[in-house]
């Protein structure tokens, strides 16, 4: 990592000018973004500065309860951004959400960490933090997707669940189709980028690779366990979810809940 | 001779109609039938939803064959008495994927559908041969209707809770229905509780008739 161009404080007020011009030309068409893109410039360089010096500490003590406990902190974090974006669900409860997203991460995290890339100790924070944030970046999505889903189609297929429900179905019998299309609307962002990945984009983690100095063909085979271990951790994290969240649709008498 | 116990007894069941409860109490014999009647939004539909289980209720009895419903878990209790909905629901896929649907479930996967008697239920409410392998989503509502009261049928409950079963249904259809209904109860260990706006079919097949009681408090 001897060769990464390092980039200087010049270069990053540079790059506000660019979102600086877009700001200016959105204020000539009142767009009325302005607020939203300075809040977002304001919070994505706060956020990355402060996670930046965070990891500094972290990687410099390398304790893996430190680590487990900023993993932890990061599928809280998620937990709580997948259950405020349902918009046809309130109140689901941010611990499932939570259980799903935990479980599903430090399940691939380990297996990545310990066994792909034989880290020693295989919670050597300078992989497992990256790793981490980049399942749970994309796990957020895939949850909040399955959530919103569950919900919206039990709603809309409530007559058909109460018809099996009536000719003796279970409570999982009778939202088996709805299960089904949660867990397929949950990763279809991340199939999506499957398809499209090095034709269409590429990905964040590969640009900075490169940028930052390192061999193409190495940081493809980095992508490479990065897409699959995402798709894998979206895929085990949907369906968790929805077997975790299914029983909230019922009450405790086996009857869809009237407050649905 | 009937048997003493009546088959169906239900005491003092407060239905939930959401602002307000009403109450009902009421017995059916084996062979029997009876007609819930008052005026739209009386809580018919809630009181047959209630005796499903698919509506809670605050409290009240319900006895089936000597059996507290308490006693019986909800899946094997709709088992036993099965909801028919008002609106007709099929599923995806051929009429007879839907006649064979209960059997696919956890309850009944040990049995298997009678097809014959289908086929019979089918033609004896006047659908053509041809129903079993037409797409049931292209069924018209008179059809989902009767295809749903047979699926309803050869699954064979103890309780028929039917809710406006021959509204969509042209006068020919509503008789073959009645017919066929009217075969159902020969058996003395089959009942039905039904609803009707339609008063020659109250008439076609005579039975108790009930309203909902208002809460006196």
């Amino acid at each position: 990592m001897n060769d990464v161009v390092p980039i200087t404080n010049t270069g990053l007020i540079l790059t506000s000018l660019l979102l600086l011009i877009a700001g200016t030309i959105s204020v000539l068409l009142r767009l009325g973004i302005v607020k939203k893109l300075l809040w977002g410039t304001v919070r994505c360089v706060v956020q990355l500065t402060a996670i930046g010096y965070v990891l500094y500490w972290v990687f410099a003590l390398d304790r893996p309860e430190l680590i487990v406990a900023q993993v932890l902190i990061m599928c809280i974090v998620a937990a709580k951004t997948a259950t405020a974006r349902t918009p046809n669900v309130s109140h689901f409860p941010t611990l499932i959400a939570f259980a799903a997203l935990s479980v599903s991460t430090f399940f691939v995290l380990i297996i990545v960490s310990g066994l792909i890339i034989r880290a020693e100790p295989w919670y050597t924070a300078r992989i497992t933090i990256p790793i981490a944030g980049m399942i749970l970046g994309n796990a957020v999505n895939g949850i909040a997707l399955a959530i919103d889903r569950l919900y919206a189609e039990v709603k809309h297929r409530k007559d058909e669940v109460e018809t099996l429900l009536t000719l003796g179905a279970t409570p999982w019998e009778a939202v088996g189709e709805s299960l089904r299309q949660a867990v397929r609307s949950g990763i279809t962002p991340i199939m999506n980028s499957l398809m499209v990945v090095g034709l269409v984009s590429i990905p964040g983690m590969m640009t900075g690779q490169i940028l930052g100095g390192a061999d193409p063909m190495e940081a493809a085979r980095y992508q490479i366990v990065v897409m699959l271990m995402i798709t894998a951790a979206v895929a085990l994290g949907s369906m968790l979810l929805v077997c975790l969240a299914y029983k909230r649709l019922f009450t405790a008498d086996d009857a869809l809940t009237p407050d649905l | 001779m009937r048997a003493a116990k009546p088959l169906l007894e239900v005491n003092n069941l407060i239905v939930n109609l959401g602002s307000k409860s009403k109450w009902c109490s009421f017995k059916v014999n084996g062979g029997e039938l009876v007609w819930v009647v008052g005026p739209s939004g009386a809580g018919k539909t809630s009181l047959l939803r209630t005796l499903a289980r698919l509506n809670a209720t605050i409290s009240g009895e319900v006895i089936l064959n000597e059996r507290d419903w308490n006693q019986i878990p909800a899946a094997e209790w709709r088992t036993k008495l099965l909801y028919v909905h008002q609106k007709p629901v099929v599923f995806p896929g051929a009429v007879e994927t839907n006649l064979q649907l209960p059997f696919t479930l956890k309850w009944r996967r040990d049995s298997s559908p009678d097809m014959k008697l289908a086929a019979r239920l089918l033609s004896d409410l006047l659908l053509p041969d041809d129903i079993l392998t037409r797409d049931a989503c292209r069924l018209s509502v008179g059809e989902s209707a009767r295809v749903a009261l047979v699926r309803s049928l050869i699954v064979n409950p103890e309780v028929l809770l039917l809710d406006e079963v021959t509204a969509s249904l042209d006068p020919e259809a509503r008789s073959a229905v009645s017919k066929l209904l009217k075969i159902w109860l020969a058996d003395d260990c089959r009942c039905i509780v039904a609803t009707a706006h339609d008063e020659n079919l109250r008439q076609d097949i005579p039975g108790l008739e009930i309203t909902l009681n208002e809460m006196s408090e």
